[in-house]
């Protein structure tokens, strides 16, 4: 059986230089299935024109940007949430179609499908 | 007379509790020099309370539950199963002087499960978070918390509630206690 995690090893994320702004790491879930492997990763406040999901040199970057301005008549009584960054950083190898990776935002969640191989998966061998 | 010094203190303590454990005399002795210093003449101000936001260890109103999801069609196999962990989620709480606004983090939440009860100077707020599709029901999960309004003795009013990005924005607005209400005192 192969293992899970060399195929996608999350690796720490260090920000690029021209990134200002702090980041933090979202909540995120894998899934593996016989076809894919999906990726939940929980970025609240963040839509799409704030999202950046780049795969590139067997490494999947998830860049989550939030834009909020706070209504100037608000004050601000106690305060859990920060404005930094969403970021996470994942690297793969061949064994995944990079090529065939969906990924669809909805309600601050982020599902991104992995296919895996066409060599991976299980085939019927006939015997002859 | 010498005046006692703050090194004093662990013979001092020691003398007054009558032991000569001095360990305990040094405990004491550290506890004292922590004291902020008192000055005889230091208005004591009044210290308001943080708002209190604690995750409640059982729903007030009961067990929440969440629904199957829409492609399992077969019922609950156990009705009176125990109810499904509560997640607390992050609150962000900003006021004017007539409202107070409520940001709260519940990503991936489906609207139809919102649970919003104001109560006296509380807020509960439960959720169901959609299951991933892959993960089967298991991964559905109940988000849930009991927010401490400030300022606000008495059961608040649920003005408005949306919901966008992840993120659940309400708006409340409290009825202030007679006594704590400002008075403009006319000066003749």
């Amino acid at each position: 059986m192969l293992p899970l995690l060399p195929l996608l090893a999350h690796t720490s994320y260090t920000p690029p230089p021209e990134d200002e702004h702090p980041s933090r790491k979202p909540v995120f879930r894998m899934v593996e299935t016989e076809a894919a492997y999906t990726l939940t990763v929980q970025l609240p406040g963040v839509d799409k024109p704030g999202m950046e999901l780049v795969a590139k040199n067997g490494v999947l970057t998830i860049i989550g940007r939030r834009e909020w301005h706070k209504p100037a008549a608000w004050a601000l009584v106690h305060r859990e949430s920060t404005d930094a960054n969403f970021a996470l950083k994942f690297t793969y190898d061949t064994r995944i179609e990079a090529d065939k990776i969906q990924a669809l935002l909805a309600d601050g969640v982020l599902t991104v499908t992995l296919p895996k191989s066409p060599n991976l998966q299980p085939k019927q061998i006939p015997v002859g | 007379m010498r005046r006692p010094r703050r090194t004093d203190s662990p013979k001092i303590i020691a003398l007054i509790i009558g032991s000569k454990r001095t360990s305990l005399a040094k405990a004491l002795s550290l506890w004292v020099s922590r004291r902020p210093p008192y000055e005889s003449n230091q208005v004591m101000k009044p210290i308001r309370p943080a708002p209190l936001l604690t995750t409640p260890p059982v729903p007030l109103d009961g067990p929440v539950r969440c629904p199957l999801p829409q492609s399992t069609s077969a019922p609950r196999a156990n009705p009176a199963s125990p109810a499904q962990p509560v997640a607390p989620f992050p609150v962000d709480i900003y006021a004017d002087d007539v409202r107070i606004y409520l940001r709260a983090e519940l990503p991936g939440v489906t609207p139809a499960t919102l649970q919003i009860h104001p109560h006296a100077g509380h807020l509960t707020v439960f959720a169901c978070a959609k299951a991933l599709p892959s993960a089967g029901p298991t991964s559905e999960h109940v988000f849930g918390r009991l927010i401490a309004l400030p300022d606000c003795e008495t059961s608040a009013t649920l003005i408005s509630t949306d919901y966008a990005l992840g993120i659940l924005t309400l708006v409340l607005s409290c009825a202030k206690d007679p006594e704590l209400r400002p008075i403009a005192i006319p000066v003749n």
